[in-house]
C-alpha cells in the first residue's frame, strides 16, 4: 500500500505540474510519515546529506563561469569561432556541441556537471546562432552523459571500489562507448538536420574569417585546456577545475575585455544562487525518497521481481538494462549504484559476463536514466539553467534517446567493443 | 517476525569480502536462527542508509537499531576516539587484538566512557581492519627524511594533520570521492589506509610504493540503540550480546584473512613495491610523531581524554610484556 | 491588480532582497574559500584543513536559501505539459493546492529542521571545532524563508485577476531579468 500511494502521489503531482523538488520531496515525506511520524526526523537531515558533497561544487561553478562568460562576451567570441569553422555545415554548432562534450569528459566525472557548464554557455550561443532553445538543450542533454562515461568518471570509481572492479579498467573501458554516444549522436544530427531546417551559414570557410574569428573567439577556446591542463598537471581535482574555470572567465572577461561591472557580477552571483538552489533542491528532496526506498529495500524488492522473470541470459540482461532505467528515474543514480549493484553484479557473473562489461553498462544504463523523461537530472538542470520547458526538451530529445538506448544495446551484447581498449593496455 | 533489527555497515555485504561483511553475515545468521525466526536482521551495507556519523544519528534517534561504524563517524559524538591517532602507539596486531576489545582492561572503560557520552549501547569493539601503512607514487618510505615534502591525503582531522606535518610532509584534506583521481593527478603524492582498504579500493592502480609503517590503528565501534536494547527480553539481550561477540571475533578474524590473502598484502604486493620499515626508523618516527599529537589530544580532549589514553597505553605495554 | 496582491507581491520582494545579498555574499566566500584551498595545496607552506569542510557547508547554506529565492520569482520548474491546457479555473485551483502543499512540505521540513539543528549542536566538525548545528540551522531557516514567500507569492497569485499560466519555469529571453 505505501510505496504505490508514494508513486501514485509522486507521479500524479508531477504530472499536473508542481515543481519537481516539491513533488519529490512531499512523496518523500508520505512514505517515511507513513512508517511513523518519528521518522520525519530523517527529512532534514536527508535533505542536508543529499548535498554535503564535494564533488557537487562543480555545478554552481560552472553555472557561475558560464553566466560570467556569457555576459561578458567570452561566448560570443566562442560563437564566431564556432561559425567560421563549421557554420557552413548544417547543423554544425550542435556537432561541435556533441565534439566539445567529449573534450569536457576529460575534465568531469559528473554528467550533471556538464549540463551546467554547457546549458550556460552553448546552448545561448546556439540559440544566437539560429537555434531553437529547446533543440539546443536536447544537444547538450546527449552530450551531457559522454562525461560520466569517458574517464574520469564518479560512477566508475564507486562501482570499482564496492565490486572489486578494476577502476583503471572500467575508464578504459569506457572510452569506445563514449565516442560511440558522440558518433550515434552526430548521426541523428545530421540524419534530421534538413528536416530541422538547422541553421547553416551562407559563407564557405575562408582563413581570413577563421584567422579574425580566431583572434576574437581564442580566450574561449583555450578554456578547455587550460582546465584540463590544471587537472592533468596536478593542480586541481575535477571539482576544483571548475573554480579554475571561474577564475579564468573573470580574469578574461574582467580583465582583458573589461567587460564587466560591479553591477553585471552581482546579477551574475544573484542568477548562479538561484539556478543553483532550483537544482539543489531537487537533488536534496531526492535523497528524501531515496532514503525511504533505501531503507524498505524497494530497489531490491523490484530487483527480485523483475530478474525472476527469466533465466534466458540475454533476456536477464535486457531486464537489468530496464530495471536500472526505471529505479533510475527516482533515484539518484550514485544511490542507485550502490543498492544495486551488489545485486546485479553476481548476476552478471552467473551469466558469465566479463566484470569490466558489466561495470560499463550498468554505468551506462545510470547515466542514460539521468536524461530520461519525466525525471532526469541532467534535464532539469538545463531546464533550470536555461529556462526552457521540460516537455519541450523532451520533444527534440527522444531521437537521442533512442539512438543512445541502442549504443547500450550494443555495448551490452557486444563486448568486444567494450574490452577492446581494457585489452589493449592489459587489463 | 516480531522483532527486526537494522543493521547498518560501510562495507560490502560478502561475508568474505570485509570484517564488517564478515560481522554481520554471522550476526544475522546467529540471530534469525536461534530465535526460530522471531528476530529479524536486515542489513543495510555499503553506507546505504547515509555517511558514517549521519546512521550514528539515525541510531541515537531510535529509526535504525544498529550500526557499525568507524572512528572518524564516532568522532563528532565521542571525541576522545582521537585517542586512538596517537601514532606509533602499538607494537603489533597481537597487542591491537588484545587491547582493541570491549573486554579488555582498557576496553571496558572505553565502553562504559563512550556509552556514557553517547547514550549507546556498545556490542563489540574491534580494529578497523588492521594498521594504516603509507602508499605514495614518488619513492619507498624508508626514513623519516623519505616522508620530506610528500602531499599525504589524510582525513580532515587534526591529529592525522598532525602527525604528517611532524614528519616533515604536508597533509592535504581531501574529499574521498576524490581520492582516487587525485592520487592518479598527481594532486595528492601519496596517502594512507588500513591494508585491505588500500587493495579494496583499488588505490594500487595510481600508486606504486607501499611502505609498511604500522603507524596508527583505528578502532571500529559496533553500537546499537540503547532503549531498543533495553526493551528486548533478558533472554533476546543474551542472545543478542553473545551472536555480536561471537560476530566481532569473526570479523577480527576476517581482517586478518583478508590482509594476508590475495585480498590484501600478497595482491598489492604484485601490483605495487613494498617495503617494511625497520624498527630502528620507526623509532625516529615515532619520536618525531608522537609529542605533537600528544600535545593535541591534550588540548582536545583535556583531562578526561589523557586518562583514556594513559589507560591504553598501559594496556598496551602490560600486553607488550606478555611478549 | 488587486490591493491586496500587489502589496503582498512588494513584501515578496522585500524579503527576497535581503536573501539575495545573503546568498551573494555566501556564493562570494565560497569561491575564495575554494580558491584558497588549491592554492594552499602549492603555495602555502602551512595546510590548511577546513577549506573542504568550510566549501560544503557555503555550498549547502547559498543553495538552501536561494530556494526562497526561486519560489519569489516562481522559477521551480515542473513538468506542465497538462497544467498549461487546463482551463483558467482549474489552473487557478491547482495552483493553489500546489502552494499548500509545497507550504506543507516546507513546515514540515522548518519544525523537524529545529530539533535536527539542536542535536547538531551536540556534535561537532572538524573545523575547530566549530558545532555541526551551525551548518544545520540552513535546513530550519532556508524553510522558514520558503515558508514566507510561498504564503506571499501565494496570495499575490491568487488574487491576481489573470489565471496562472505556469507553475514554475517561464521562458524568458537570455540576458534578460
Ligand atoms: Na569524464
Ligand atoms: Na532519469
Amino acid at each position: 500500500m505505501g510505496p504505490l500511494f508514494v508513486a501514485l502521489a509522486f507521479f500524479g503531482l508531477l504530472a499536473f505540474g508542481m515543481p519537481v523538488g516539491f513533488a519529490i520531496g512531499i512523496a518523500g515525506l508520505i512514505g517515511i510519515a507513513e512508517m511513523g511520524t518519528r521518522f520525519l526526523a530523517m527529512a532534514p537531515d536527508r535533505l542536508f546529506a543529499g548535498l554535503d558533497l564535494f564533488p557537487f561544487l562543480a555545478m554552481p561553478f560552472f553555472i557561475l563561469a558560464g553566466e560570467i562568460m556569457n555576459r561578458s562576451g567570452i561566448t560570443q567570441g566562442l560563437v564566431k569561432l564556432a561559425d567560421a569553422l563549421v557554420g557552413w555545415l548544417r547543423g554544425g554548432m550542435a556537432h561541435s556541441n556533441m565534439v566539445a562534450s567529449v573534450m569536457f569528459a576529460g575534465i568531469t566525472g559528473s554528467a550533471t556537471a556538464d549540463a551546467a557548464a554547457f546549458g550556460n554557455t552553448l546552448v545561448p550561443a546556439m540559440e544566437k546562432a539560429g537555434y531553437t532553445r529547446a533543440y539546443a538543450c536536447a544537444v547538450t542533454a546527449a552530450g551531457s552523459i559522454i562525461g560520466p562515461t569517458i574517464p574520469p568518471s564518479t560512477l566508475a570509481i564507486i562501482y570499482g571500489s564496492i565490486m572489486g572492479v578494476s577502476i583503471s579498467g572500467l575508464f578504459a573501458a569506457g572510452i569506445l562507448p563514449g565516442l560511440l554516444i558522440c558518433v550515434i549522436c552526430m548521426a541523428v544530427i545530421a540524419f534530421t538536420a534538413r528536416r530541422k531546417n538547422l541553421p547553416k551559414s551562407a559563407s564557405r570557410p575562408s582563413l581570413k574569417r577563421i584567422a579574425q574569428a580566431l583572434r576574437e573567439g581564442i580566450f574561449a577556446a583555450i578554456l578547455p585546456v587550460f582546465i584540463l591542463g590544471s587537472i592533468l598537471g596536478g593542480f586541481a581535482t575535477p571539482t576544483e577545475a571548475a573554480a579554475i574555470a571561474v577564475a579564468y572567465a573573470l580574469f578574461v572577461g574582467g580583465v582583458i575585455y573589461r567587460a564587466l561591472s560591479w553591477r553585471d557580477l552581482y546579477d551574475i552571483a544573484v542568477r548562479t544562487t538561484r539556478i543553483t538552489g532550483v537544482i539543489f533542491l531537487i537533488i536534496a528532496a531526492a535523497t528524501i525518497l531515496g532514503w525511504w526506498m533505501t531503507f524498505n529495500q524497494i530497489p531490491q524488492m523490484v530487483a527480485k521481481g523483475l530478474l525472476s522473470i527469466s533465466d534466458n541470459p540475454n533476456v536477464i540482461i535486457g531486464l537489468i538494462l530496464l530495471l536500472l532505467l526505471l529505479i533510475g528515474l527516482v533515484m539518484d543514480i550514485n544511490a542507485t549504484l550502490i543498492i544495486l549493484a551488489p545485486v546485479l553484479g553476481p548476476l552478471t557473473v552467473q551469466i558469465g559476463m566479463d566484470p569490466v562489461h558489466a561495470g560499463i553498462m550498468i554505468i551506462l544504463a545510470l547515466n542514460i536514466s539521468l536524461m530520461t523523461p519525466p525525471v532526469g537530472a541532467c534535464l532539469f538542470v538545463l531546464s533550470s539553467v536555461t529556462r526552457e520547458k521540460i516537455e519541450a526538451i523532451t520533444r527534440e530529445l527522444w531521437p537521442f534517446i533512442l539512438a543512445e538506448v541502442g549504443v547500450l544495446l550494443v555495448v551490452a551484447f557486444w563486448s568486444d567493443l567494450t574490452l577492446f581498449v581494457p585489452r589493449l593496455l592489459g587489463f | 517476525a516480531d522483532i527486526t533489527i537494522r543493521l547498518s555497515h560501510l562495507n560490502p555485504e560478502e561475508a568474505f569480502g570485509s570484517h564488517s561483511g564478515a560481522m554481520t553475515t554471522v550476526f544475522k545468521s546467529l540471530v534469525e536462527s536461534n530465535s526460530n525466526g522471531r528476530i529479524e536482521v536486515l542489513l543495510f551495507p555499503n553506507g546505504q542508509l547515509g555517511k558514517d556519523a549521519e546512521v550514528i544519528d539515525q541510531v541515537r534517534a531510535g529509526l535504525v537499531e544498529s550500526t557499525i561504524s568507524s572512528s572518524g563517524g564516532m568522532a563528532p559524538y565521542f571525541p576522545a576516539v582521537g585517542i586512538f591517532d596517537i601514532p606509533f602507539a602499538f607494537p603489533n596486531i597481537g597487542v591491537a587484538s588484545q587491547v582493541i576489545d570491549k573486554d579488555s582492561s582498557f576496553g571496558t572503560a572505553f565502553t562504559a566512557d563512550l556509552e556514557d557520552k553517547t547514550g549507546l549501547k556498545v556490542l563489540g569493539l574491534l580494529d578497523s581492519g588492521g594498521f594504516f601503512a603509507f602508499t605514495n607514487s614518488k619513492h619507498p618510505i624508508e626514513t623519516v627524511e623519505d616522508m620530506k615534502g610528500l602531499g599525504i591525503r589524510t582525513m580532515t582531522l587534526p591529529t592525522h594533520e598532525a602527525m604528517i606535518t611532524s614528519l616533515g610532509g604536508k597533509p592535504l584534506p581531501l574529499a574521498w570521492a576524490e581520492v582516487y583521481t587525485a592520487l592518479q593527478t598527481g594532486v595528492a603524492d601519496g596517502q594512507m589506509n588500513p591494508v585491505p582498504t588500500i587493495a579494496f579500493t583499488n588505490l594500487d592502480e595510481v600508486q606504486k610504493y607501499l611502505s609498511i609503517t604500522n603507524h596508527i590503528i583505528t578502532p571500529y565501534i559496533w553500537t546499537m540503540n540503547a532503549d531498543f536494547f533495553a526493551s528486548l527480553s533478558p533472554e533476546d539481550q543474551y542472545l543478542v550480546s553473545w551472536a555480536a561477540d561471537v560476530a566481532t571475533d569473526a570479523g577480527r578474524s576476517m581482517s586478518r584473512v583478508l590482509e594476508a590473502s590475495d585480498k590484501g598484502l600478497p595482491a598489492l604486493m604484485e601490483t605495487m613495491e613494498v617495503n617494511v620499515v625497520s624498527s630502528e626508523e620507526i623509532a625516529k618516527f615515532a619520536a618525531a610523531a608522537q609529542p605533537a599529537v600528544r600535545e593535541l589530544i591534550e588540548q582536545s580532549y583535556g583531562e578526561e581524554g589523557m586518562t583514556l589514553l594513559n589507560a591504553m597505553m598501559e594496556s598496551i605495554a602490560a600486553e607488550n610484556a606478555k611478549f | 491588480m488587486t490591493d491586496i496582491a500587489e502589496k503582498t507581491g512588494q513584501w515578496s520582494r522585500q524579503v527576497n532582497w535581503f536573501v539575495e545579498r545573503f546568498c551573494v555574499l555566501l556564493l562570494v566566500l565560497l569561491v575564495l574559500d575554494v580558491w584558497l584551498g588549491i592554492l594552499a595545496r602549492r603555495l602555502l607552506p602551512f595546510p590548511l584543513s577546513f577549506t573542504e569542510e568550510l566549501a560544503r557547508y557555503l555550498m549547502i547554506w547559498t543553495a538552501l536559501l536561494a530556494v526562497s529565492s526561486g519560489i519569489a520569482h516562481r522559477e521551480h520548474i515542473g513538468v506542465e505539459f497538462l497544467f498549461s491546457r487546463l482551463p483558467a479555473q482549474m489552473r487557478r485551483g491547482l495552483a493553489l493546492a500546489f502552494d499548500l502543499l509545497a507550504l506543507g512540505f516546507f513546515l514540515v521540513l522548518f519544525l523537524y529542521g529545529i530539533g535536527f539543528t539542536i542535536r547538531g549542536f551536540a556534535r561537532v566538525t572538524m573545523i575547530y571545532g566549530m558545532p555541526k548545528g551551525v551548518p544545520f540551522a540552513g535546513v530550519p531557516l532556508a524553510a522558514a524563508l520558503a515558508c514566507i514567500q510561498i504564503v506571499l507569492v501565494g496570495i499575490r497569485d491568487f488574487f491576481n485577476p489573470e489565471p496562472p499560466e505556469t507553475t514554475g519555469a517561464s521562458i524568458v529571453p537570455v540576458g534578460e531579468e
